[in-house]
């Protein structure tokens, strides 16, 4: 199967789908805010797309990813997690099923297109279908950095 | 330290070339936003870090070279000077040579944001050098780098050399540790 990419950088190779009980991780707590300047910027760049990025590598655990992806890229103390498979069944504002797709040139990253513009109560919804935040181990291992 | 103009950024918004996108709307001065422009970095967790900004783009974009060793968890984020001078005595006694500069700054920054390991130590010293010094052999001998006795392990040979930039005290051609 021969891969394309779209103008918004999104892969709609069948490889770059994730199996529902693959882990997906993102650095920090996660808060609202935070979580609506990333889709704003990322419609910044894809006019008429909001969407959030992740990281996910089948098979791995929360800590495997973050360990690979590398505290250059993945800097926080903290990281959250949860499973493609809880984000799948998320209900939203437009009512459209939601989906992660890999995106970029990075290899493990991946995208969420949310409703466009996404509402407070979409980024509340989806904060809370992730795990508490835990120690994000490619920093404590060196140390962290503060 | 002058003032720098704060950005608020979610730090997951890095792209594969390594700089970090944020909005000009989150800056508490827009205004003051241009290439090369020293910046601090927050975000709503409480980390924060110095950048600069590379380019200002269209739809209210700005991509920013943050200098990750100034990161912190927490309000105030090391200035790149503070990085340097904790670092100096370290690289000072180790009697390291640094080839470094000789291209502009801005091939070797672009340069700079591939990830890869095994390519992250050769490909910018290469291209920073490119056509000004000769001994390219030379600087492919210090791909390993971070194996050298005496370059402290938790120092990042590129950050530092942004921090250097950033402080003006990169070195013309060469430095040798005392």
């Amino acid at each position: 199967v021969t891969e394309h990419t779209t103008e918004a950088g999104v892969s709609t190779h069948p490889g770059g789908h994730l199996s529902d009980d693959a882990v997906v991780i993102r650095g920090g707590e996660m808060k609202r805010n935070t979580l609506m300047l990333s889709a704003r910027k990322y419609e910044a760049i894809h006019p008429g797309e909001h969407g959030l990025t992740f990281w996910s590598w089948p098979d791995m655990t929360a800590e495997e990813i973050a360990l690979r992806v590398g505290r250059r890229v993945l800097m926080h103390a903290q990281l959250r997690k949860c499973t493609v498979g809880r984000i799948r069944g998320m209900a939203v504002s437009d009512g459209r099923p939601l989906d992660l797709v890999r995106t970029g040139q990075q290899d493990g990253h991946y995208t969420l297109i949310l409703p466009s513009p996404p509402t407070n109560e979409d980024l509340d919804r989806l904060g809370q279908l992730f795990d508490p935040p835990q120690p994000n181990p490619a920093v404590s291992e060196v140390g962290g950095h503060a | 330290m002058p003032e720098t103009p704060r950005v608020e950024v979610d730090f997951n918004d890095f792209e594969a070339d390594g700089r970090l996108g944020a909005l000009t709307s989150s800056a508490d001065n827009p205004s003051a936003l241009a290439p090369g422009v020293l910046v601090t970095l927050w975000d709503e967790d409480g980390n924060t870090a110095q950048g600069r900004v590379a380019e200002l783009a269209d739809r209210g974009l700005v991509w920013i070279d943050v200098l990750r060793e100034t990161w912190r968890s927490g309000p105030e984020a090391r200035s790149a000077e503070q990085v340097v001078a904790a670092n100096l005595a370290d690289l000072k006694s180790s009697g390291w040579v640094l080839c470094l500069t000789a291209g502009s700054t801005t091939s070797f920054t672009t340069n700079f944001g591939v990830v890869a390991p095994d390519f992250y130590l050769v490909q910018p010293i290469f291209h920073a050098v490119w056509g000004t010094m000769g001994p390219l052999a030379a600087v492919r001998g210090l791909a390993g780098w971070p194996q050298h006795p005496g370059w402290p392990q938790h120092l990042d040979f590129a950050e530092y050399y942004k921090l250097r930039l950033v402080t003006g005290v990169a070195p013309a051609t060469a430095e040798v540790g005392s």
